[in-house]
């Protein structure tokens, strides 16, 4: 080997100036490459993403839905809507990033922003939560169409799904916190307002479900300053959880045990496929329908991030009906008219007012 | 008419020839096998930032299916290139190991660079495997 690069080189000591200039460009440029793959910039690529089954009856077979109801109803072509996020990409793919106008570029900070790993776990916790309540609000809503359908549930406590790396709470991601001090919490106002209680970084205690064990955990609020107003938190995201009660649940359901999408921007067409499952009627006319938004125990449809890359994803489909909550709807409305899909652009903030918009469809 | 007119065969003849020789060439067995192995190297590390390009712009695109069949058509035409360099780097290195073979260095490596380039057989077993994979890939989305 050593006597061919000698070779190459006594070759390249010959050649003419124009053919060593040229080699050394071609060098140059091949390093160029080489970094621009190799090198990590701090940024995060949204990009647009693929729709994801829901639910799955036994007349309606949906291979990867997250919850599978028994009933012989259909689905209905509802769809949830993901988008990809790749955190740190490499130089060379934040310069094609910018070839499009429907991928998102944001800044990332390691010390601050969470790591891949810790998306990931807030993901699941968040779809946990998710499709608990989304079967809980349509299930709630189908017993006023049908009185055979019923659901008991209750409210297990507040799930931690991240924790700021500057949080002095001792909690961890997966913890569930039943009481703060010795009060019992019984919904996320009340977990606001017994925190609040506590006045600047004054210690209290919290007790939290940690691997299935009961624990007491020593806790206390990190100052926090949002656009000049300093208010004490834990430092930490999370969710509430509630748990269905099998028995009292009519028709039985089954959650499914690795999801292909993870998040809570699904809730709301969660709960609007499971709602589609359990009454006889197909309130979609079979419209295929794509949304995105959170929903709460109360039907309340939460903003979500990425809606311009939502609005991307479901352009490349054969989209009827795209359901939007107010929050989201400038930046959704935005891209819809940029690339004009064919779809209609529905905005809603409860899960009541996506029944009446579909009600009002022909 | 004149009988004695032959034509010139093409570069991909040429090629086909030139590879001919190279492997009726007997060299000895650890030149055969490192010049072999150092050919893939050489070949690796020239199409590593372009094999790296491809697969970064299938992670930022590859939400587009539509276009799925454009980044098919770039890693064939990687993995021909990869094939022609291997194999140039395999007989430039022979011929540096071995300059009293004399037949060995009459080999022209550059058209067994573009032989290969066009080799139809090994072309036609990486799309069938390149459509396989493709069929699967699509198929788990």
């Amino acid at each position: 080997m050593t006597q061919y690069f000698k070779d190459l080189y006594n070759k390249f000591i010959e050649t003419t100036l124009v053919k060593k200039i040229l080699i050394v460009i071609l060098i140059f440029g091949y390093i160029f490459l080489l970094l621009s793959v190799s090198i990590k910039v701090n940024y995060e690529v949204t990009t647009p993403g693929s729709i994801n089954d829901t639910v799955t009856t036994k007349s309606d077979y949906k291979p990867f839905a997250s919850i599978d109801i028994d009933t012989n109803n259909t689905v209905g072509k509802i769809y949830t809507v993901g988008v990809y996020s790749h955190v740190r990409v490499s130089l060379f793919q934040y310069l094609i990033a910018q070839l499009s106008s429907n991928i998102a570029r944001d800044n990332y900070n390691p010390d601050t922003d969470l790591s891949k790993d810790e998306q990931y776990k807030l993901g699941v916790i968040q779809k946990d939560s998710s499709i608990v309540n989304a079967i809980i609000v349509a299930y709630e809503a189908a017993a006023k169409v049908d009185s055979t359908i019923k659901i008991d549930y209750e409210f297990q406590g507040i799930v931690v799904n991240y924790v700021y790396q500057n949080s002095e709470s001792n909690l961890m991601v997966g913890d569930i916190i039943t009481h703060i001090g010795e009060t019992k919490i019984t919904n996320y106002q009340m977990f606001k307002e017994l925190r609040d209680q506590y006045p600047g970084t004054t210690p209290f205690y919290l007790t939290v479900i940690r691997d299935g064990k009961e624990k007491k955990i020593d806790a206390k609020k990190i100052a926090v300053t949002e656009d000049g107003v300093t208010s004490y938190l834990l430092g930490i995201g999370a969710t509430t959880l509630y748990k269905v009660n099998e028995e009292g649940t009519y028709p039985k359901y089954k959650i499914a045990n690795d999801y292909k999408s993870i998040g809570s921007s699904g809730g709301a067409m969660l709960a609007l496929s499971v709602y589609n499952s359990l009454v006889s009627e197909d309130i979609t006319k079979g419209k295929f329908i794509i949304g995105t938004g959170t929903i709460d125990i109360d039907g309340k449809i939460g903003n979500i991030a990425g809606v311009e890359q939502k609005i991307a994803t479901a352009a490349m489909y054969p989209t009827d009906i795209f359901f939007v909550n107010s929050y989201n709807y400038e930046d959704a409305l935005k891209k819809y008219n940029e690339i004009k899909p064919a779809f209609k652009l529905v905005k809603v903030d409860t899960f009541t007012e996506i029944l009446n918009a579909l009600a009002g469809e022909k | 008419m004149n009988n004695n007119f032959k034509r010139e065969p093409n570069f991909w003849i040429k090629g086909k020839l030139e590879q001919r020789k190279f492997y009726d060439i007997k060299l000895n067995r650890s030149t055969n096998i490192w010049t072999f192995i150092l050919g893939l190297l050489l070949a690796v590390i020239i199409i590593l930032p372009f094999g790296l390009m491809i697969y970064q712009y299938l992670i930022i695109y590859g939400y587009n299916l539509r276009i799925f069949i454009v980044y098919l058509l770039l890693i064939w035409i990687g993995l021909m290139f990869f094939n022609a360099l291997s194999n140039y780097f395999t007989v430039k290195l022979a011929q540096s190991a071995s300059k009293e073979m004399i037949n060995l260095q009459q080999i022209n490596a550059n058209y067994i660079f573009w032989y290969q380039l066009l080799n139809i057989g090994f072309g036609l077993i990486t799309l069938f495997l390149l459509i396989f994979f493709g069929i699967n890939v699509i198929g788990a989305l």
